[in-house]
């Protein structure tokens, strides 16, 4: 037990016979009670002597030598401590983990300009690098403009193929993404917002691995057709606006409402691919079913991606679905296709503070140009629930178990199984 | 609200949970798991016991002077020191939430050890004087004066408007913590600690401080001295080449630029500025005080603080003021030496309660936590299981809690979400944990002895310029206490100030009558007498402010029939299970002798 000093084998006082009775019989329950401890003597004696009075002893030891205050001035700087650094981890099953360090300077060059660098790290191959600065041009913290510079190579893409039909045998290829953006988001009524952005990119592929997935490279190799800008890459501008109407009002107050989001974009690729326009729209009500953050949300969206003339479009600049975005039960790329269609059932309620748990059930795929093969029974299913973080933008984080199926017609299999857990997105 | 009924409907509408709901579960709520519910179970249930015919123990044996070795103890001063009184412990802040959240919880759940009735419970089944616990409102009622001036003497009554210019002087900086202040030294007495309210809530946190010290104490714990005072800014002299060091471990001076800065937080009324004076803890203070365990240097420290009643009863306590800061950094110890060197051997160690400033509705910076405040811990692993497995499924109560509009100084401290049962501090707490029925009823019965009029009077010491915020606050702790009485005196028997008049009478006071916590028509009282001759019904008779009394048969005969020791037992009629007052009868001119009081949870 922790104690100021070390025990001077003083014998404690003889306790007196406080109701002059002596000490209550023994009972069958407590003999009984043995049964339990002996059963779970084994965990008690782990979680009392090897785990908790060791840390106790250690992590006292460095509160009285300062070692929190020395932390706190180690991981923050400024007078303010508005500025400092955290180590981040993501762990993504089926992908490679990282770990990765983030800094933030909060009112950096003047009051509302906030600058974050994240960097992320597993081995040579797996480099991401971020910087982004928001600087906020009016009274209302969502009102920002955005530069943004990062940079990524990692070698465990995922590609499964094009269409609704594709099927679940992956290969590998890595990429080297190196992206410049800026952008202006204007809040206008409750959650409304207007984004218009303008994105310079530049892309290369070059052979992956994971474990003993498929390459990519070999699979061509062997008469898979190369997915279309894969072999050459691209450098692409993109400007892209959109627009969205959310009547939902920020917490605490009721979730329950309804937005809609229109979104353009069109891109062209400066080696000679041509030039492509993406756009699409959402729409979905909110119900909260309590007026206390018990959120059922039903909401339907379409993406297009449409070429221009006998543009190619990059495959990674298809419509996709899964990983982070809609369809979240299936991997990051599983689908690609020239459009999109997913209809989603989900319900958030909080757990704790800064904590919401959250399910959903949706049923979309890819299809083809303007949604070409659209019908119910190419269908796929996604499933997840998950704890993620409630209000917090910058690395908020993520607890998430999920599934998709094949397509209705194929038989619904499930054949994909996502579990990620961290605190960056992985890039 | 008759004794069995199942709903109680407050008179400001809000409807209690079923009790019959709560007894079917009470033995369950006696255990951890499954086997030990049921071995636990069958403990709970105790058989009588005969008490000895000795005079009830009063007085602990904790006081007793003790020797510790002495040992050099460099101060600034005195680098050649040496001490002989305990070591002072420095608590682990972080290390204490960390452990009592996450790894104390785990590891009592492998030892499958369920809480059993607390150690230091003399046969009347209350608690007796020790270095912990001083019986004050619960055996006598005090004066006014008394029950108002809490734990300060006469002369540590400060008064800041006729304090004379330069009288006050400033001769520390307040190191740490969250609010602002400096130390003073008044010629003739102690020293005290002066500090300011916060803007965001003025005057809650220093009448807070005040008012919960004076509970505190009337109740029976060992408490600072706590005032809120006004001083004239002339009053106070700043002793120059004054440093502090804050919490980030930034040395700064003390000069007169930082104490204008402190007094600028400061309320003010009629040109003198609101503080809060704490009193200097008489003896060598060595530290808090653990809600677990012993302090191994300190051997009348013999019963592992989480089985102290005084301590575990505390919990109602904080319940009622919503103390919910009541962590092992707000207490102290202090050896009090017998001789003239503050630590120097023989003494002993008394235990202190400190700091009760958060009461009364304190918030953090983030909103959803000074909502869950009393109502979950800061980490409630079930709490946040529950919601989890559930979908969110029901409506906390601190998602209901909502701040009284013109009281937004007392935050989300109220009475409609406030439910003595699961009432929660920031992170367990092992003594508050392991409360049992008993200990939670015996505070009870103390708490009963606060009056609506004591109640008011001791809120006039947050003296509040708003006459309707003290009103306010007058009204919500009596609410708060009502559901405290309400719940704790529903099982056990509130009957207590037990005695056998020269007449022959056995008498006694059902205090929840006393309290009016439910109508009298709830109140139905009987008695019976269980000898070794049998049982049989004795007459009772209720009379004013919860008074009951009934003819004792005469001791004589008893004696003579070999039924010298008697039990007699007195159910109200609106709690659950009655009183068994144990008797001796003497057979001589003595007559009945009371030797012990038990409270059962059987009929």
């Amino acid at each position: 037990m922790l104690v100021a000093a070390p025990a001077r084998g003083a014998d404690k006082r003889p306790l007196p016979d406080y109701d002059g009775r002596g000490d209550p019989p023994t009972t069958v329950g407590d003999v009984l009670l043995w049964v339990p401890r002996v059963l779970l003597a084994p965990p008690y004696l782990v979680s009392e002597y090897v785990i908790r009075r060791p840390l106790g002893a250690a992590i006292a030891g460095a509160e009285r030598a300062g070692w929190p205050g020395a932390l706190y001035d180690f991981f923050t700087f400024g007078p303010e401590h508005n500025a400092g650094f955290a180590p981040t981890a993501f762990f993504d099953f089926g992908f490679k983990p990282s770990v990765g360090l983030f800094f933030f300077w909060n009112d950096a060059l003047a009051r509302g300009n906030d600058m974050r660098l994240q960097f992320g790290f597993w081995g040579m191959d797996w480099l991401a690098a971020s910087f982004t600065d928001r600087i906020q041009f009016s009274c209302d913290p969502t009102d920002v403009i955005t530069i943004g510079l990062s940079g990524l190579r990692r070698p465990d893409f995922a590609y499964y193929g094009i269409g609704n039909a594709a099927g679940e045998e992956r290969s590998r290829y890595g990429s080297s993404r190196l992206e410049g953006r800026f952008s202006v988001d204007k809040h206008w009524w409750r959650r409304s917002n207007i984004h218009a952005g303008t994105t310079l990119r530049q892309v290369s592929f070059h052979r992956g691995h994971f474990g003993e997935d498929l390459v990519l490279d070999d699979a061509i190799t062997q008469g898979l057709p190369p997915p279309p800008g894969y072999t050459e890459g691209y450098a692409m501008a993109k400007g892209d606006v959109s627009v969205s109407l959310d009547s939902r009002l920020p917490r605490p107050e009721s979730g329950s409402g309804f937005r809609l989001e229109a979104r353009a974009a069109h891109s062209g690729d400066f080696r000679g691919l041509g030039s492509w326009i993406s756009y699409g729209g959402s729409g979905g009500v909110f119900l909260d079913v309590n007026g206390r953050s018990r959120v059922l949300s039903l909401s339907a969206g379409a993406h297009f991606v449409d070429r221009i003339d006998k543009s190619v479009i990059p495959f990674t600049e298809l419509a996709v679905l899964g990983g982070f975005g809609p369809m979240r039960g299936f991997f990051p790329g599983r689908l690609i296709g020239q459009s999109a269609f997913v209809s989603e059932l989900a319900y958030k309620w909080p757990i704790w503070i800064w904590l919401d748990g959250s399910m959903r059930f949706e049923l979309g795929n890819v299809f083809g140009e303007h949604l070409e093969e659209f019908a119910l029974k190419n269908m796929r299913i996604s499933a997840a629930i998950g704890v993620e973080s409630a209000g917090v933008s910058d690395n908020p984080l993520e607890v998430l178990i999920g599934f998709g199926t094949e397509r209705i017609t194929d038989g619904t299999n499930i054949d994909s199984f996502r579990l990620f857990v961290g605190t960056h997105r992985g890039f | 609200m008759g004794r069995t009924s199942t709903h109680f409907d407050s008179s400001w509408g809000r409807t209690v949970a079923s009790r019959s709901i709560r007894e079917r579960f009470a033995k369950a709520r006696c255990s951890l798991m499954g086997v030990a519910a049921f071995a636990t179970t069958l403990g709970c249930a105790q058989a009588a016991r005969r008490f000895p015919a000795r005079e009830p123990m009063w007085k602990d044996t904790d006081q007793q002077p003790i020797s510790v070795p002495c040992e050099p103890r460099p101060t600034e001063k005195e680098p050649k020191h040496v001490a002989c009184a305990p070591e002072p412990y420095v608590s682990p802040l972080i290390w204490d939430g960390l452990d009592n959240s996450v790894f104390r919880p785990i590891a009592k759940v492998f030892a499958v050890d369920p809480p059993r009735e607390a150690r230091n419970v003399n046969a009347l089944d209350e608690v007796p004087d020790s270095a912990w616990f001083n019986n004050r409102i619960g055996l006598r009622k005090p004066s006014r004066e008394e029950l108002l001036r809490g734990a300060c003497t006469p002369q540590e009554m400060l008064d800041g408007f006729t304090a004379a210019a330069g009288s006050w002087v400033i001769d520390q900086g307040k190191p740490n913590g969250a609010s602002p202040g400096f130390r003073i030294k008044v010629g003739g007495k102690r020293k005290f600690m002066l500090k300011t309210d916060t803007k965001e809530q003025p005057e809650r946190p220093s009448a807070a401080s005040a008012i919960g010290a004076a509970i505190y104490h009337a109740v029976g714990f060992n408490t600072s001295c706590e005032q809120v005072i006004f001083v004239d800014r002339r009053a106070l002299w700043l002793q120059p080449g004054l440093k502090v060091t804050d919490n980030s471990g930034v040395t700064k001076p003390f000069d007169q630029a930082a104490l204008e800065n402190v007094l600028a937080q400061a309320p003010s009324r009629d040109g003198y500025v609101r503080l809060q004076a704490s009193a200097w803890l008489p003896g060598y203070l060595i530290g808090p005080f653990r809600y677990e365990g012993t302090r191994s240097d300190d051997s009348n420290d013999a019963i592992p603080h989480e089985d102290r009643r005084d301590l575990r009863g505390a919990r109602l306590v904080a319940a009622w003021i919503n103390h919910f800061d009541a962590r092992e950094q707000n207490t102290m110890d202090s050896w009090i030496a017998s001789g003239k060197e503050p630590d120097s051997s023989p003494g002993y160690v008394r235990h202190y309660y400190l700091d009760t400033s958060d009461s009364f509705g304190s918030e953090w910076a983030w909103e959803g936590i000074s909502r869950r405040l009393g109502h979950s811990y800061l980490l409630d692993w079930g709490d946040i299981g529950q919601d989890l497995v559930t979908f969110g499924f029901a409506t906390r109560p601190w998602e209901r809690v909502e701040r009284t509009p013109g009281k937004e100084a007392f935050g989300y401290f109220g009475f409609r979400e406030f439910d003595p049962e699961t009432w929660k501090n920031e992170y367990p707490n092992p003594a508050f944990s392991r409360a049992t029925e008993r200990d939670n009823a015996w505070m009870a019965r103390i708490l009963s002895r606060f009056d609506r009029d004591d109640v008011r009077a001791l809120v006039d010491l947050g003296k509040f310029q708003n006459a309707e915020d003290a009103e306010y606050l007058a009204d919500v702790l009596e609410r708060r206490l009502e559901l405290i009485l309400a719940r704790y005196f529903r099982r056990l028997s509130p009957i207590a100030d037990v005695k056998v008049t020269p007449e022959g009478q056995l008498c006694a006071t059902d205090l929840a009558r006393r309290r009016h916590v439910w109508d009298d028509a709830s109140f139905r009282y009987s008695a019976g007498l269980q000898s070794g001759s049998g049982r049989s019904a004795l007459p009772i008779e209720a009379r004013s402010d919860g008074e009951i009394c009934l003819r004792l048969p005469e001791e004589k005969k008893m004696a003579s029939m070999g039924d010298s020791y008697v039990v007699v037992i007195i159910a109200n009629g609106a709690s659950t299970y009655p009183l068994r007052v144990h008797l001796v009868a003497s057979g001589q001119e003595g007559g009945y002798r009371l030797v012990g009081l038990e409270r059962l949870e059987e009929r």
